[in-house]
């Protein structure tokens, strides 16, 4: 395992996809607080503002700045799960290097647990990161909120990233072509965002995780999701024991 | 016991057979060459063999493992793919050391060794930093076999290893096959038959999945080979064809085939026939410029047989 989990990242960073992944999503983490805060004042000072706007516009605090945060990483995240890895398996299959790799002594789920964990670690490398600066910025901008809570919520996040690494390897594993594997993806995005217009099925959806977690930051009186919790824990282990299952039926 | 034993392999690809029923024996220690058209079932033996494809029905063993996806077999086998194929982010020395050692479960400071004693082996030592990405074919070529070597395998599998090599690199890659008999069991594809018959010890022909052949090089090219002779005359055309329409009623001649003044005679491969048609060239009152009796060819013996 040490071997091809070095293999993966040194293969992460040196084709700069380490360095993409943790810069977006640092940006991603920073601009929301900054743009709540100084979207108002930029745009009274930008000539042509329609008269009146700005007494409609809302005056910022931390709530909104926390869901803009969330939202940022969140959307951005899951396109990022879904780009990066998209050739991981298909690739190399494509490629020939899987060939070369699983003719020596390695097993076909070392093969694939290897390059999960590599991506999880960029993925929090890259959340760790947006977390502190956003913490920083949402603190000296607005108000300094609980880490416990403000830790929770970028943990569930990244649940909710790693789940959509693992639909993605999956598809990766099982289509012939990385675009496909991106296809099926953003097909169970797509879908896991209709189910969410079910009422009854809502409070047991990944996404719901995203509510809890900005209840948590912002000490809000809410129902733990632990339903959706487990529902994003299921999906992500299935999608990684169907992408072992499959891949070890496969010919290389 | 034999280093590789397959027994009623077949695999199936949709309405494809691609193998039907193989049996083979390979021995320990032998350089043995694996022969087939293109299609023949040769490419899918390996990947098999390698433990990357399932076959469909039958079984295959390597040193008495059976082989398979996530056999043990694998740690007695270095396999070298068609065309191999690399990262092309690293570098030939950290490919050798840190992956494919690692994964061989050697230690990091014996790696290292046998990457650098692999990589003056295959010639190249010079650009062992050097980003695979930038490697030609052949240089590639040479990387794979030497990951395929870096773990002293007791079985080594090579698919086509000599092809996309220049001349130089032909020859190096042969004498260094040539090298490893004795020490380990190589079962190498190729198409290029003169390499076969340079190195190869025994040699198997696959046609349509089927073995049709399987023998040490020598038995083979005295059970099939036929031996034929070429004549060159300072004559006129028509008096050649002449001379040459007289020799065909004799029960030792098996075909005839003209070129000008030059006449190719096959014979049917009985030790007498040559010395009798060497008695009739010379006892002509032709010119005869040139006479060679051929050598039998390995060709000879696929081309008889696949045809």
């Amino acid at each position: 395992m040490q071997t091809l989990l070095r293999k993966e990242l040194r293969e992460q960073w040196r084709t700069y996809r380490f360095l993409v992944v943790v810069a977006m999503l640092i940006v991603s983490g920073l601009i929301g607080p900054l743009s709540v805060k100084y979207l108002p004042l930029i745009l009274a000072q930008m000539p042509g503002v329609p008269e009146g706007l700005m007494e409609v516009m809302p005056e910022p605090d931390v709530a909104m700045a926390v869901d803009e945060y969330v939202q940022n990483l969140s959307q951005l995240g899951v396109i990022l799960a879904i780009l990066i890895p998209m050739a991981a398996v298909v690739g190399e299959k494509n490629s020939g290097t899987a060939a070369l790799i699983l003719s020596k002594p390695v097993s076909r789920a070392v093969f694939l647990g290897a390059k999960l964990i590599a991506y999880g670690l960029i993925f929090f490398a890259g959340i760790l990161l947006a977390g502190l600066g956003g913490y920083y910025y949402l603190g000296i901008l607005f108000e300094w909120l609980t880490p416990v809570g403000f830790l929770a919520l970028n943990g569930l996040l990244m649940t909710y990233l790693v789940m959509f690494l693992a639909i993605t390897l999956c598809a990766s594993t099982i289509s012939r072509s990385q675009f496909a594997a991106a296809g099926i993806s953003f097909g169970l995005l797509i879908f896991l965002s209709l189910l969410g217009a079910v009422p009854s099925l809502s409070p047991y959806l990944p996404t719901t995780l995203m509510a809890w977690g900005r209840a948590l930051t912002l000490r809000l009186d809410v129902e733990p999701a632990w339903g959706a919790l487990g529902v994003t824990f299921a999906i992500m282990v299935s999608a990684f024991l169907g992408s072992l299952l499959v891949f070890r039926r496969q010919e290389i | 016991m034999s280093a590789i034993v397959i027994e009623r392999l077949c695999k199936i690809y949709g309405p494809i057979k691609a193998l039907d029923g193989l049996d083979l024996h390979v021995e320990q220690g032998v350089v043995f060459g694996f022969l087939g058209p293109n299609g023949a079932g040769k490419t899918t033996t390996l990947r098999i063999l390698a433990g990357l494809a399932r076959p469909t029905t039958g079984q295959a063993w390597i040193e008495g493992l059976p082989v398979g996806p996530e056999s043990h077999a694998r740690r007695l086998v270095g396999y070298l793919p068609e065309e191999p194929s690399f990262y092309p982010w690293m570098r030939a020395r950290e490919f050798l050391a840190d992956l494919v050692g690692g994964l061989c479960g050697m230690s990091r400071r014996e790696a290292m060794a046998r990457a650098d004693e692999m990589l003056v082996l295959v010639g190249l030592e010079k650009d062992a930093d050097r980003r695979i990405g930038g490697f030609s074919r052949g240089m590639r070529q040479r990387l794979g076999l030497a990951q395929a070597l870096m773990n002293r395998p007791p079985v080594l599998l090579l698919d086509e290893p000599v092809s996309g090599l220049d001349p130089v690199g032909r020859r190096d890659i042969l004498n260094l096959i040539d090298e490893l008999r004795g020490e380990a069991t190589v079962f190498m594809s190729t198409h290029i038959l003169s390499d076969v018959e340079r190195i190869c010890d025994a040699v198997g022909i696959l046609n349509h999945g089927r073995l049709i052949a399987l023998d040490k090089k020598e038995n083979l090219l005295r059970r099939y080979a036929v031996p034929v002779v070429e004549v060159n005359f300072d004559a006129a055309p028509e008096m050649v064809a002449h001379w040459a329409e007289s020799l065909r009623q004799l029960p030792f001649v098996a075909d005839i085939q003209l070129d000008g003044s030059a006449v190719r005679i096959t014979l049917d491969g009985s030790a007498q026939s040559s010395v009798d048609i060497q008695r009739l060239v010379l006892g002509t009152d032709l010119l005869v410029l040139s006479y060679q009796h051929q050598r039998p060819q390995l060709e000879d013996v696929f081309l008889q047989l696949v045809e």
